[in-house]
Order: C-alpha cells, then sequence, then structure tokens
C-alpha cells in the first residue's frame, strides 16, 4: 500500500518535475518579450499563468520556496494585469531573478537537496515593487455592513429579489479590507455558494419541482429548440432583464438564453480535444534502443541488397529473382524511411538553446553597457538531442564572447561610423547531412597580427611558425588552450579558457569549427556537425588493398594531388591548396597496410610518389590534415559499430562497420589522425598545449 | 459518477485524480483547457466538473459560464480550483455560478468535503 503511495509521489514528483522545466524554458523568453511588448496582453497572461501554475503544483509538492517566490512573482503580474502597475526594465530584472532562482530551486528539488535558499534580496525587490508605498496592512474592518444582508441559505431566492450573490456583488466594501477576506464575508461567501448549489441541485429533474426556488418557469419554450431562436428569450421578470444574458442560476428551468451551443463549431472542439493529445514522453532509452535496431536493419539491408545483386547476375531474367529484387527494393525504400522516422523523434528543434540567448544577450548589453541586437534564423532547425545537448555550452560561451570581445561600445561604434547598435546573429541550417550554426557579429573583428604577437609572448607558437602562418592559421590560434585575448578579464568571459572547451566539445561531436574575421566588420564562427551520431554518411577509401571509411562530415575536400604543391617543412610533407597549407599523412605508412596486388601488377605508383592518387582533407574542429589515399569508392551510409571489449580501443580507429557484401571494414578516428599527425609533423601549427 | 477534471497543468490533473481515485471515484475524464473541457462535454455525460481557473484559450470562468448558458447541462456541479488571496477572483465566481471553490494546496480530505456539499449522495 505505502509502496503504490510511493510510487504515485514519485510519479507525482516527475510529472512537477518535466511540467516545470518546460514552464522555464519558455518563460525567460516570455520575459524578455515582454520587456519590448509591454502592451501584449496575451504574453502578460501567458507569463502569469506559468508563474501561477508553478506556485499551484509546488505547493502541493511541498516545495515551500518556490511556492513563495512564485506567489510574490505572480502577485506584481497580477498587477500588471490590472494596470496599477507597467511594465519597465527594473519589474522584469526582478522577475528574471525569479526566474534563476525558480530553475535553481528546480534543480535543487530534483537532487532530492532540501536545504532553503537566501533569496531575500529577490524578495525585496520584488515587495519594493509590488507595494511601493509599503503601506501597513490595515486590519480596521468595519465589518458591519457586510454582515447585515447575510440571510440564512435555506432562503432560497426568487428570481425578483436580490440573492445572496448580488447582495455581494452590490456591497462596495466587500472583500475590501485587506488582502484577506474577513470572517464576516467568508460566511457571506459560503452562504451564497450554499444557494447556488440548493438552486441547481440535479436531484430534480423536472423544471418546476422544488416549490422554493421555481418562483420563475420558462413558459413555454423548450430548451433544446430555445438554442436555435435568433432573438434572447428573456424568461426572467422585468427587474432582472437586463441581466438577462447572464442567467441567474436561480432560476431552475434549463436556461433560455440564446448562447449557441454551436458557438464554435463542435468539430473544431474536437480537433482542439485532439490536438492536445499528439505528443507523449517516451524515455529516451526506448528512442535508443529503436536506434540500435534501426541500424541493424540498415545493415541487414545492404547485405540483403547486395545477396540479390548477386543472385540477379548469375541467374539473369529468373521471374522468381525479380520478384526478390523487387522485395529487396521496398524493403530498401521502407528501411530507408523507418531510419530517417525513428532519427526524427530523436530531433529537437535548435530553438532549444537558441532561446537561451535573448537572456544573454539582454545581460551582457546591460552589463557592458552595449547596445546589442539580437537576430535568430532557422530556430526550427532540428538535431539530434545527444547533439543539442553538446552544442550548449560551446554555443552560450561564443555568445559571449561575441557580446563581449566583439561587439563595440556605442561610442566606439559611432566613432567608426557603424550603427550604434551592434548586430549578433545566430543563424542554424541543414546543408545536407550536417546542421551549420554561424554566429555572427558586426564588432570589430579579430587582428590575426595581433592573435600571432599574442601567442609568441606567451610562447605558444615560435618565431619560425609566426612567419608561415596565414591570417587563417591565426584565428585558430583562439582555439588554443591557455590564449585569450581580452584585454581585461572580466567576469564573462577571457579567462581563456573558454575557446579551447569550445573546441573540446566540437571535436567531441565530431564537428568542425571555421572562424573568420574582418578587422572593423566583425566575426563569423561556423560549426558545422552531424545530424547524428548514430549512422553517419561515410566516404569509403582504398589504401593499398583495405578498404577504410571515413565520416562524410569530416571531409573538406578532395583533391588530385599536385606535386608541385606539396612542400617539406621540418621533413615533414605538407600540401598547400588555395594559399592553405596542410600537413599531409599518407595512410600506407601510417597504417602500414600491404599493397594490393593490383598496384604491384601494373600501375602501381611507387611508394614515395604521390601521383594518381587523392588527398582528402579532413577536419574536426578548426583543425585540417590532408589524408593520401589511393582510390575513392564512393559514399556510403554506414552503421558505426563498436570494436568490441576484446579488440578494446585501436589507435587511429573509431569503429568498424559491415557492408554490403559482408566485408567488415574500419572507420577511421579523424581526431586521432590529426593528434598523430601533429605529433609527427611537429610544425606548422602545434597545437597541443 | 463522471468526472471532468480541467487544468492547464498535467501536475495538477494527476493530483486530482489521484485524490479523486482515492475516494473511489474512478470514471474521471481529463481536459486542458476551457475549450478542451466544453468539446468533453458536448459528446459525453459528465456529472461533475472540477476546473482550474487560469488556463489558456478558455478559463475556468469561461467554461463555467459557457456550461451555465448551455441547455443540456446548464446545472452541472462545478468546483472551481483558485489560489489563495485574489478576492475578486471568488467573487467573480460567484457571479458565474460556481457551485464552491477550492483553495490550492488542498487536502484530499477537503477536496472530498467539497465535492460532498454539492453532491450530497455522490
Amino acid at each position: 500500500m505505502s509502496g503504490a503511495l510511493d510510487n504515485e509521489m514519485k510519479e507525482l514528483l516527475d510529472s512537477f518535475l518535466i511540467e516545470t522545466q518546460e514552464i522555464l524554458d519558455t518563460l525567460d523568453q516570455d520575459l524578455m518579450q515582454l520587456e519590448s511588448q509591454a502592451e501584449n496582453f496575451d504574453l502578460l497572461n501567458s507569463v502569469f499563468r506559468s508563474f501561477h501554475t508553478i506556485k499551484g503544483t509546488s505547493s502541493f509538492m511541498g516545495f515551500e520556496q518556490i511556492t513563495e517566490i512564485t506567489h510574490h512573482a505572480e502577485d506584481i503580474l497580477n498587477k500588471l494585469r490590472k494596470a496599477e502597475l507597467k511594465v519597465n526594465a527594473e519589474i522584469v530584472d526582478a522577475l528574471l531573478e525569479v526566474y534563476d532562482w525558480l530553475k535553481m530551486l528546480l534543480k535543487k528539488a530534483q537532487a532530492a537537496d532540501l536545504e532553503p535558499v537566501d533569496y531575500s534580496k529577490t524578495m525585496e525587490k520584488l515587495t519594493k515593487i509590488g507595494h511601493p508605498d509599503a503601506a501597513p496592512k490595515t486590519a480596521t474592518s468595519v465589518s458591519a455592513p457586510a454582515a447585515a444582508p447575510t440571510t440564512t441559505p435555506a432562503a432560497a431566492p426568487s428570481a425578483g429579489s436580490p440573492t445572496l450573490v448580488d447582495n455581494i456583488l452590490n456591497d462596495k466594501s466587500f472583500g475590501t479590507q485587506g488582502d484577506y477576506f474577513t470572517d464576516d464575508e467568508l460566511l457571506m461567501i459560503a452562504n451564497a455558494f450554499a444557494e447556488i448549489n440548493q438552486a441547481m441541485q440535479p436531484s430534480a429533474p423536472a423544471a418546476a419541482n422544488d416549490t422554493a426556488s421555481a418562483v420563475v418557469t420558462p413558459p413555454v419554450t423548450s430548451a433544446p429548440e430555445s438554442a436555435k431562436q435568433p432573438e434572447p428569450i428573456v424568461t426572467a421578470p422585468a427587474s432582472v432583464a437586463p441581466k438577462a444574458a447572464e442567467p441567474i442560476a436561480a432560476k431552475k428551468a434549463p436556461p433560455a438564453a440564446p448562447i449557441a451551443k454551436d458557438a464554435p463549431a463542435p468539430d473544431d472542439k474536437k480537433a482542439v480535444a485532439a490536438a492536445t493529445e499528439t505528443t507523449i514522453r517516451v524515455d529516451v532509452n526506448r528512442l535508443e534502443t529503436l536506434m540500435d535496431l534501426s541500424g541493424e536493419l540498415v545493415l541487414g539491408r545492404n547485405r540483403l541488397a547486395q545477396v540479390t545483386q548477386e543472385l540477379m547476375q548469375r541467374y539473369e531474367n529468373h521471374d522468381f529473382l525479380r520478384e526478390l529484387q523487387e522485395t529487396s527494393s521496398t524493403i530498401d525504400f521502407i528501411t530507408t524511411e523507418l531510419q530517417s522516422a525513428i532519427m526524427k523523434t530523436r530531433m529537437v528543434p535548435i530553438s532549444k538553446i537558441f532561446q537561451k540567448a535573448p537572456r544573454i544577450v539582454r545581460d551582457l548589453s546591460k552589463e557592458f553597457g552595449k547596445d546589442i541586437e539580437l537576430v535568430l534564423r532557422g530556430e526550427e532547425t532540428e538535431l539530434d538531442r545527444g547533439i543539442i545537448e553538446e552544442l550548449n555550452d560551446p554555443l552560450v560561451h561564443m555568445i559571449r564572447n561575441s557580446c563581449d570581445h566583439g561587439i563595440e561600445h556605442p561610442g566606439e561604434r559611432e566613432k567608426t561610423g557603424k550603427n550604434n547598435k551592434g548586430t549578433l546573429i545566430l543563424d542554424a541550417q541543414h546543408e545536407g547531412n550536417h546542421i551549420v550554426v554561424s554566429i555572427i557579429d558586426d564588432g570589430k573583428g579579430i587582428d590575426p597580427e595581433m592573435l600571432k604577437r599574442k601567442a609568441l609572448e606567451k610562447g605558444l607558437i615560435t618565431n619560425e611558425q609566426l612567419q608561415t602562418m596565414t591570417d587563417r592559421d591565426a584565428f585558430s590560434l583562439i582555439f588554443m588552450p591557455g590564449f585569450s585575448t581580452a584585454e581585461k578579464v572580466t567576469s564573462v568571459s577571457g579567462r581563456g579558457v573558454g575557446m579551447d572547451v569550445v573546441r573540446t566539445n566540437i571535436q567531441k561531436l565530431k564537428g568542425i569549427i571555421e572562424v573568420d574575421s574582418k578587422i572593423g566588420a566583425g566575426t563569423t564562427f561556423t560549426i558545422k556537425l552531424p545530424l547524428t551520431l548514430a549512422i553517419i554518411q561515410g566516404l569509403l577509401v582504398r589504401v593499398h588493398s583495405e578498404i577504410y571509411a571515413l565520416p562524410l562530415s569530416a571531409v573538406v575536400e578532395v583533391v588530385n594531388t599536385d606535386l608541385n604543391q606539396i612542400y617539406s617543412v621540418n621533413q615533414n610533407e605538407v600540401i598547400r591548396i588555395r594559399n592553405q597549407v596542410f600537413p599531409l599523412i599518407r595512410m600506407d605508412k601510417v597504417l602500414n597496410t600491404p599493397v594490393a596486388d593490383a598496384d604491384k601488377a601494373n600501375k602501381a605508383p611507387a611508394d614515395d610518389t604521390l601521383e594518381n592518387r587523392y588527398v582528402v582533407v579532413v577536419g574536426l574542429a578548426d583543425k585540417r590534415l590532408g589524408l593520401v589515399v589511393d582510390e575513392l569508392l564512393g559514399q556510403k551510409e554506414i552503421v558505426i559499430k563498436s570494436l568490441g571489449e576484446y579488440l578494446g580501443h585501436i589507435r587511429g580507429m573509431s569503429g568498424s562497420t559491415i557492408l554490403g557484401d559482408g566485408r567488415v571494414i574500419m572507420i577511421l578516428d579523424i581526431e586521432e589522425l590529426i593528434q598523430a599527425a601533429h605529433t609527427i609533423t611537429a610544425s606548422v601549427w602545434q597545437q597541443q598545449g | 459518477m463522471k468526472f471532468l477534471v480541467v487544468d492547464d497543468s498535467p501536475t495538477m490533473r494527476r493530483i486530482v485524480i489521484n485524490a479523486l481515485h482515492s475516494f473511489g471515484y474512478n470514471d474521471v475524464v481529463e481536459a486542458s483547457d476551457g475549450q478542451d473541457a466544453l468539446a468533453i462535454l458536448y459528446t459525453e455525460k459528465i456529472d461533475f466538473v472540477i476546473t482550474d481557473w487560469n488556463m489558456p484559450n478558455m478559463n475556468g470562468l469561461e467554461l463555467t459560464k459557457a456550461i451555465r448558458n448551455d441547455a443540456t447541462f446548464g446545472t452541472l456541479p462545478v468546483l472551481m480550483v483558485t489560489t489563495r488571496g485574489i478576492k475578486e477572483d471568488i467573487v467573480q465566481a460567484l457571479q458565474a455560478k460556481v457551485n464552491n471553490y477550492i483553495v490550492k494546496p488542498f487536502t484530499p480530505a477537503v477536496l472530498k468535503e467539497k465535492i460532498q456539499a454539492i453532491v450530497p449522495n455522490a
């Protein structure tokens, strides 16, 4: 029994935590909008409702602090709704503070940490806003007039005489004393409710049974027809006529007022009812299982297609085989659809992160005295929830950076002939199987020379390296651990850890980050990420006799090698492509692959030449690397399989996959290759801190 | 007795429904706002409505008014869930002819008491 209760409690708590989190997710955005749209009553109501709901549910859950602080916030919103207060920055600030506290309290609730927090400062602010005159609550209740009209509830009202409700409504002093009802008032309310109940006792099916309340009976109209009558039928005596549109409950008869039952079409309502049930919560683990299974299905599908193909070749034009082929292609199609459908269940719009930006930008603009306009684009772009979670911190950090270092103070901007108001754009869009997120500011830009100087000062690069460094390479310096360009360290950024962390996170996501900047014109950070981490598009390459897969998301470009563009720096090969220099590694040497028979036999290139080979330029975060391969075999959807415990971790390999013909091939680990390249080449740029 | 619990907060609905279940009222449907509730009222026979006040689209007060103005279920018992301290709200609730109100947070016992005050033989 108590077990069942505990379960119930746990369920309630979960429900509360999820719901409150969801409310908070939209609340801060609503609050920000409120500042600029003070007249938007719907928005105000929505904010009010958010606090109201949290207050209500938290009071049941016993989270007293949440209840208390939301109660005060709700108070202010109620005053705003009643136009007793006007929205201003001070109020929004205070409400945002409440939001912050709620976030923290919710986290504590989640962790079952019941230690109270000290939010007295915020409470003071709220109280000051809500009661500017700080008028003490006067209890000088003159309750006499209120008590007077109280009649016994049993005395049923007639339609002609005022009801107890009317008495209350007509009593101008009712409810004007203090914050709470007086005892007399409470009694009046209770009596009024009793009166309403009496009048509506469902026990009497016919209209005129109850002598006490059946004073008025509608003359003729029967209810169902009356609903269609175009004119209001006033069934009440003249004295109540003005109120006819709102039938007095004292009238026992079915209300005859013409409020048509079909005012909003019933169909619409069904649609509304249905709409509320289009989402359900699903445990993420179940989605993961689905994802895994669909991955297996993709492998099976590939195998099936391959076998069918081979059979077709062997027994041409066999009717039976044609059927097999048709079935196989149907399965092929369905698998692809199924896989993308399952993938979509894990997709979340990037607005989940983007919506945090307005608050951050607002707070920072205030802190730095800057004027920054935030533009969000492509918020609806969806990507895997796992990626979203990992992307959050880097993105937040970069937004902070742009506000702090990127965009200048209004005065500074004016001097350079710019608009006082800086612009920060967050943009997300799909590009094939990737998502590209850009953070674009129109600030002062990054000075590559300054970066180089700084890196030299800190001993992060050598004078020699500095000479060969392109602007692009210089921009990448900001990702080095221990590198900070901020003139002074602020609370926001400039602690020299930020961009390094950004790079690490992007790397974890197998993403690419690029910096582009123009002095005086602004900086653009571009992050390119795979849509999902479980099934990827792979580029199959041959290195001697072995086939390897490279995650296509990491492939920047493929070039036919041009011997003229290969240089040696410190005895290490680098390739120059359009003025960019990349370290080069020959895969055959690194992997020590046996030379393919075919290559030995004919046009096999001598090991040391690069003729007839390809260089695949791969990238991870800010780093690039050229891989020399023998042949490109095309693009394939591959399911990443871990190598299993007995193989453990193999350097340079991130996993394996099974091809349609059953062959197991390795997936190259770009991150490790790049690291290896940097330890081997030890030049061009040395980024290992 | 079939109950309709109207609240935009799933947690609140759960709280009320759990309490109703504990009294042995197992026939409960739920709606997330007034519009949703009306749609249900048009299609199902409901004996008792417990509604929150503040909801999007159509709030509890508007819902109560719509119920009172309906020919078929105009006398349906409506119990309004409110929060403390908003006095004019209660006066409005009276005006809209709710059968009673209950203040959050309430205990199951109080809920039961309020229901039985409205429908004594429930």
